[in-house]
């Protein structure tokens, strides 16, 4: 072996080893010039991360401060089945801590094709703590925020609830979702292969959504449930409806149901329960309609209260025979004691003298036929047919209060009009959002002062000495009227059951109060006098000793 | 400046360089994730530091030692590391599923490195004394039987990264030594033969072998490695993210430090970078062989040649792998990956390098009657021609001194 073929076998060496290394040099030009772009935005999609801060959702106060619905941290724990090496000891220590089913979660736990399986959704912090000194693998945590609504059942229709996502799902927490819900922060980490955040990129500060004050009075709305829930139990009704309007400002010092709900568990509740009945549902009025009939006579100055005509029991108005609610012989009546009495009879005489035109005009001044516009979600409109759909009939039953149907806020509302000496006031029940002006709302004139003032006295004496008796509260002069209407039934007919009810104000003299009462389907008593006065009588006299007004009756 | 010095210091230097490189490298590489998860970040600088300092002690020694006293260690060298490659097997410490390291006090040492070295010695000394065998018979008996029981040991370890070196390395001295090519390439068919048949009874290296031909159809699994190496590869893009702004190093590369040190310098210094490694790769091949070129002696030429077959055949493996056009193997790259056998054993290549360029055939001569025209050759560089009278009286007497040699060994 000569040293010259060995010097050629090295310089073979050597030129193969520089090709090679030239090779590897193409190669690493290929990956790190060519395919560059394509290869770094593949790893930063695997390093970075878009990490959504949440925003803290507003809190909900009524109107003197108490917190209805409010934020709270709570801990969400997750597992990672792929790095969850024991999943029946994981399995039980959750289930452990959580109540939670051992077996159900120790499946979801061994299914490794899954990288993320909840534990415990929004979990009590504590709990969650206690947990995660475990150190078990596999077990991640993180902070979410849980809705609490403190009072539990009171006002829970009014707030409905915000889900799971922290989002807005029936009422005003639906509704003021825009303004509760805040802006959400961004952050952009580099993280590791566990997540763990290495580096930040940048990020936007999260805005939390801003607070709510209500118009509610927790007060007010808890005596007003209470109420309601003895009356459906006293006359085993299928439900009842109560709000408690200020006339001056429209604003809604509280609304109920009965049967009610717990806020916390609204999700769970049927549809039927969820329902706030004040403005989603229409019920026939019945004579409390009355008061449009008389309004719009007395402001067409067809008749003051005391013009007086001859009724008898009962008249035919075309196809149909109208009578009153009690016999009695043909009478001379007054128009204030056709109000008191609530006579049928006599209240059609008045629209047959007004006429189906005007008539159908005032409806739709009280603002019937119409959303009131209050800003709570679903509100419904009703039925009022249009003049020109108006049978030969329909003069003897509108006027009355059937073969209509209107929302009790709407109700609520044309009589806080009338307590509001004429002017309409839009409901509503958010006063302001926080660090913001109380919004104006729109007011609108219906009747005249004078006619305002004589309605509120027809109103105090259906009190005094007709139907109302019983809404009556000592020392406080009380205008109102009763309703009692049989429910349509599903053929077009009239079924045997009926919706009592009785709206009202106090005190008369500088109302202050608007009460509305209804009582769905009472069994022993249908008279709105009967059934739901008493409960219009409790709900007021709380509400007037609570607000500390002064007696305009003192008696004795 | 002496002739063979300008390699030497060349070599020195590109050495030197890839070590300070590789400290640097393997702290950016470490102190990151260490420091994520409350460790000491700068641990592992300190050891791979402590390692170096062992190296370059070593390098000192033997660039000074006179390599041809190794030919006469050689058997033994093979025979302590044959026993080390055995006793590893026994007493070794599991690490990954292999058994790989002896525990020594505190640091731990790989016998499959010093087998390397053993290898490259004994491999040489032999090819200088016979004839380059002829035929398979002649390459298997008995250099063929001693790399592949080396072979079998590493990997039962297993340690597949290694056998390839031992292989390349061998097959490098057998080049120089003068082996037919129509032999070494039929050798060389059998060993990929019987290569591709370990792996393929293997399922996970089979896997892993498969999946370099296309990483990402199983991108979280087989081909996890080499997707990431890619990913930081091309987000390095050519000037790179910046030294110590890597970011897949921190627990999504594995082996960041050891074997996929070239992923994170591509990532942090880009193109740039990887183009400057390669480059130092190249000058280390060159100089190494040139003064393999340059050495006389012939044990001298083909440890040289062999020497820097082993460093540059792992480099360029590591490479090939790192950059996704070879099946992983689990090779360091020289000098630079963190391993302090593997850093030791290189260094001590090198001094072993840089020996035989200061003391080409300086055994040689000494048996040559006429000493004065060596040392009149070495200082007149003009009268080196090709086919030159001197140059054909010092290739017969190398031959001569050769044939003496072997009769010696046979007697």
């Amino acid at each position: 072996m000569s040293p010259r073929t060995a010097n050629r076998r090295i310089r073979l060496l050597l030129l193969f080893l520089v090709a090679v290394f030239s090779a590897t040099l193409v190669r690493a030009v290929w990956l790190q010039g060519v395919k560059a772009q394509s290869l770094s935005r593949m790893a930063l999609d695997q390093h970075r991360e878009q990490v959504t801060i949440p925003a803290r959702r507003g809190t909900i106060y009524d109107r003197t401060g108490l917190q209805l619905a409010i934020g709270e941290q709570a801990t969400t724990v997750y597992a990672d089945p792929k790095q969850v090496r024991d999943p029946e000891a994981v399995a039980r220590a959750a289930a452990r801590v959580f109540r939670l089913d051992a077996a159900k979660l120790e499946r979801a736990l061994g299914d490794r094709s899954r990288r993320f399986v909840y534990v415990r959704r929004k979990a009590d912090p504590v709990r969650a703590a206690d947990l995660k000194r475990q150190k078990l693998p596999g077990l991640g945590f993180y902070s979410e925020e849980r809705r609490i609504y403190p009072l539990g059942t009171v006002a829970a229709h009014v707030l409905g609830f915000a889900g799971v996502d922290n989002e807005g799902v029936a009422g005003l927490e639906r509704s003021l979702e825009p303004v509760l819900k805040g802006r959400p922060g961004r952050e952009t980490i580099v993280k590791d292969p566990f997540g763990r955040p290495i580096d930040f990129i940048s990020s936007v500060e999260e805005r939390k959504g801003d607070d709510v004050i209500l118009t509610l009075d927790h007060t007010l709305q808890a005596n007003a449930e209470t109420v309601l829930r003895e009356t459906v139990w006293r006359w085993r009704a299928k439900a009842a409806t109560a709000i408690v309007l200020d006339p001056r400002t429209g604003g809604v010092l509280a609304m109920a149901v009965a049967p009610g709900l717990d806020a916390n568990r609204y999700d769970r509740a049927s549809l039927d329960r969820q329902r706030m009945r004040a403005v989603t549902d229409t019920y026939e009025p019945g004579s409390t309609f009355k008061l449009v009939t008389v309004a719009g006579a007395l402001s067409e100055r067809i008749v003051t209260p005391k013009t007086a005509f001859t009724l008898p029991y009962s008249i035919q108005v075309a196809d149909r025979r109208i009578h009153d609610s009690h016999a009695r012989a043909t009478e001379q009546m007054s128009v204030a004691r056709i109000f008191s009495r609530s006579s049928n009879v006599g209240t059609v005489t008045l629209a047959q003298k007004l006429g189906q035109t005007r008539l159908a005009r005032w409806i739709s001044r009280f603002g019937f036929g119409r959303r009131t516009g209050i800003d709570y979600p679903g509100e419904e409109v009703g039925i009022v047919l249009p003049p020109e759909r108006w049978s030969g009939s329909t003069i003897g039953t509108v006027p009355i209060g059937q073969g209509i149907a209107v929302t009790p806020i709407q109700m609520a509302s044309a009589y806080a009009a009338i307590a509001n000496r004429g002017v309409f006031v839009r409901p509503h029940v958010v006063d302001h959002v926080a660090g913001a002006r109380r919004p104006r709302v729109e007011r609108r004139r219906i009747v005249s002062r004078t006619v305002a003032a004589q309605l509120v006295a027809l109103l105090q004496n259906v009190v005094a000495e007709g139907t109302g008796e019983l809404a009556a509260v000592p020392g406080y002069k009380v205008a109102g009227k009763t309703g009692t209407a049989q429910k349509p039934d599903r053929f077009g007919g009239y079924a045997r059951r009926y919706v009592a009810s009785f709206v009202g104000f106090v005190p008369a003299s500088s109302p202050r109060l608007v009460v509305l009462v209804m009582v769905d389907e009472p069994q022993g008593a249908i008279w709105g006098g009967v059934v739901a006065a008493p409960a219009f009588q409790q709900i007021a006299r709380f509400g007037l000793h609570y607000l500390e007004i002064p007696p305009d009756a003192p008696t004795g | 400046m002496k002739k063979g010095q300008l390699e030497a210091h060349l070599l020195l230097f590109v050495t030197l360089g890839l070590v300070a490189f590789g400290l640097v490298m393997v702290y950016s590489a470490t102190s990151a994730p260490a420091a994520l998860g409350n460790g000491d970040p700068s641990s592992f600088l300190k050891r791979q530091g402590t390692y170096a300092v062992l190296g370059l002690a070593l390098l000192i020694l033997l660039s000074r030692a006179g390599f041809p006293m190794l030919r006469r260690i050689a058997p033994a060298l093979v025979a302590v590391s044959g026993l080390l490659c055995l006793a590893v097997l026994v007493v070794g410490d599991p690490v990954n599923g292999a058994r790989r390291w002896i525990a020594v006090g505190p640091a731990v040492f790989q016998p499959s490195e010093l087998a390397k070295l053993s290898l490259a010695v004994w491999a040489a000394a032999y090819l200088s004394r016979v004839r380059p065998p002829q035929t398979l018979g002649q390459l298997v008996r008995p250099l063929g039987l001693l790399v592949g029981t080396f072979c079998v040991l590493l990997l039962l370890e297993p340690d597949l990264g290694t056998a390839i070196t031992l292989v390349l390395m061998v097959a490098g001295i057998l080049l120089v030594a003068g082996t037919p090519l129509r032999l070494l390439a039929g050798a060389g068919a059998i060993v990929v033969t019987l290569g591709v048949a370990a792996i393929w009874l293997e399922p996970y290296r089979r896997a892993r072998v498969l999946s370099f031909l296309d990483p990402w159809s199983d991108a979280e699994g087989a081909g996890y490695q080499t997707v990431q190496a890619m990913q930081a590869l091309g987000s390095g893009g050519l000037f790179g993210v910046g030294l110590g702004e890597g970011v897949t190093k921190i627990n999504y590369l594995p082996e960041a430090h050891t074997d996929m040190i070239l992923a994170v310098i591509g990532e942090e210094l880009g193109l740039v970078g990887v183009a400057v490694l390669i480059a130092a790769y190249t000058v280390f091949a060159y100089t190494a062989l040139r003064i393999a070129l340059r050495c006389r002696d012939p044990f001298g030429k083909r440890l040289a040649a062999g020497l820097a077959t082993l460093v540059c055949g792992q480099a360029a493996v590591n490479l090939a792998a790192v950059l996704g056009v070879a099946p992983l193997t689990g090779i360091p790259l020289p000098f630079v990956s963190y391993g302090g056998s593997n850093l030791v054993v290189a260094l001590a290549s090198v001094g072993i390098l840089l020996n035989i360029a200061v003391n080409r055939g300086q055994q040689r001569t000494a048996r040559v009657p006429d000493r004065s025209r060596r040392d009149r050759r070495a200082s007149d560089a003009g009268a080196r021609g090709r086919g030159s009278p001197e140059r054909a009286g010092r290739e017969r007497e190398l031959r001569r001194v050769a044939r003496s040699n072997r009769s010696a060994a046979r007697s």
